[in-house]
């Protein structure tokens, strides 16, 4: 009995999670490991691979449709993902190791700091917008990387072609890392490479970041399944509740506003980031 | 501005087919791995004998994903093992659209991509069958 409620109460957080993650388009993640952490009192790396395994199924879901409407630039996001799989692995192998060796109170303090981080650099990307280039490096023109999409909004074929490989591939290996640490999607900093260093559209960035998100938290979340620190019966939970949360935001609330939510999701992730740090710190 | 690189833009994906199969593995993985994970899920509360399993336990946990064990659970009804398959399945899924990638990508003649999704699943699949098993 105890059990059950035990599991119908982590379907519940992550149907909030889920919910709250594709309503806001961000970090569904960011809200997950901070409860599992500080409320339920799971241990670190068993909660990054939770919630690695719920982006898989959020990221997933999202994902199918961006690819089959064709935003989604494929051959970009499969080669970029020669940057993000040996980042996540490094990112989980560290979250690992620094478990082992008594390091969690940093990896507290490192998740409330990108948790804060995620704040301006959402921001950033929503804001002042600069021009990005687009003017194609040597490995862009040789691969011949980039591509079209139909805009509903302006109605018709957008082209486009990528700009500075090296600067994302650079960004990629870090959102990697980030995603395998701390079990999350790395959507902004993955949104960054493609929006700035390559010059993408911003649907196709959204959308090639998210097809990229499913590859590198599987990544990350293989190591952490070798290593002993996924929990079947929390995480099946989880990951179910995420899927109805995520249904239930994308596709029944869908006339919220991306802006509304975010403006009342900054507040929880600060706060969440404060006490994760102050936890860190040995602070009540 | 400069020239655009050829071949034209509209070429550069990958074909309507391939993108559609593409979507369909995604979302028949994830639709096999909720299935899976739920009839775990629901076994484990109808077997009751859950609550003496512990939530964390890392020598359970590599037992549970264990791929020899899984099959054991399998076999026996285990809600966890079937659970653990679930969530197997749900890892495997983006794995599944790499190697289709690779076959994609071969189809439409870009044989520089297929290589690239070549390498990246080999990296996953070091990942998972290597590495994993490394920090045990």
């Amino acid at each position: 009995m105890i059990l059950g409620i035990e599991l119908l109460l982590l379907g519940l957080i992550a149907v909030a999670a889920g919910l709250v993650g594709s309503l806001a388009g961000i970090g569904g993640g960011l809200v997950l490991i901070p409860v599992l952490v500080v409320f339920v009192g799971v241990p670190f790396p068993v909660a990054v691979g939770a919630s690695g395994l719920t982006i898989i199924a959020t990221s997933t879901t999202a994902g199918a449709t961006f690819v089959e409407d064709r935003l989604t630039n494929v051959r970009i996001g499969m080669l970029l993902e020669i940057a993000t799989v040996p980042g996540a692995f490094a990112g989980a192998a560290l979250t690992i190791y620094a478990t082992r060796s008594g390091f969690t109170p940093l990896l507290l303090v490192g998740l409330g700091l990108v948790m804060l981080a995620t704040v301006p650099g959402t921001l950033l990307l929503l804001r002042g917008r600069v021009r990005p280039t687009n003017e194609p490096d040597a490995l862009s023109r040789k691969l011949g990387l980039g591509g079209s999409y139909f805009d509903r909004h302006l109605d018709r074929e957008v082209e486009y072609t990528a700009g500075r490989t090296t600067p994302a591939f650079g960004v990629m290996f870090g959102a990697g890392v980030i995603s395998g640490l701390f079990g999350i999607g790395g959507g902004v900093l993955k949104v960054l490479a493609l929006d700035r260093a390559l010059g993408l559209p911003v649907k196709v960035s959204t959308a090639t970041s998210n097809f990229m998100i499913g590859v590198t938290g599987a990544a990350g979340v293989s190591l952490l399944i070798g290593a002993g620190y996924v929990e079947p019966l929390l995480t099946a939970p989880l990951v179910l509740g995420t899927i109805v949360g995520s249904y239930i935001g994308t596709r029944v609330l869908p006339g919220l506003s991306n802006q509304f939510v975010r403006l009342l999701f900054v507040p929880i992730l600060v706060l969440f980031a404060a006490e994760l740090i102050l936890r860190g710190f040995g602070l009540p | 501005m400069s020239a655009l690189p050829q071949p034209a833009a509209a070429d550069r994906n990958l074909p309507k087919a391939a993108t559609h199969r593409m979507a369909t593995i995604l979302r028949t993985g994830l639709a096999f791995a909720a299935a899976i994970a739920l009839v775990g899920v629901v076994r484990v509360l109808i077997e009751g004998g859950g609550l003496s399993l512990a939530l964390f336990d890392p020598v359970a946990n590599r037992a549970a994903f264990d791929l020899s064990s899984v099959g054991a659970h399998l076999l026996a009804g285990n809600g966890v093992g079937i659970a653990a398959l679930g969530l197997l399945v749900l890892v495997a899924t983006p794995v599944a659209r790499v190697a289709f990638g690779i076959y994609g990508f071969w189809r439409a003649k870009d044989g520089t991509l297929a290589r690239i999704a070549a390498v990246v699943l080999v990296l996953l699949l070091v990942g998972l069958f290597a590495l994993g098993p490394l920090l045990r």
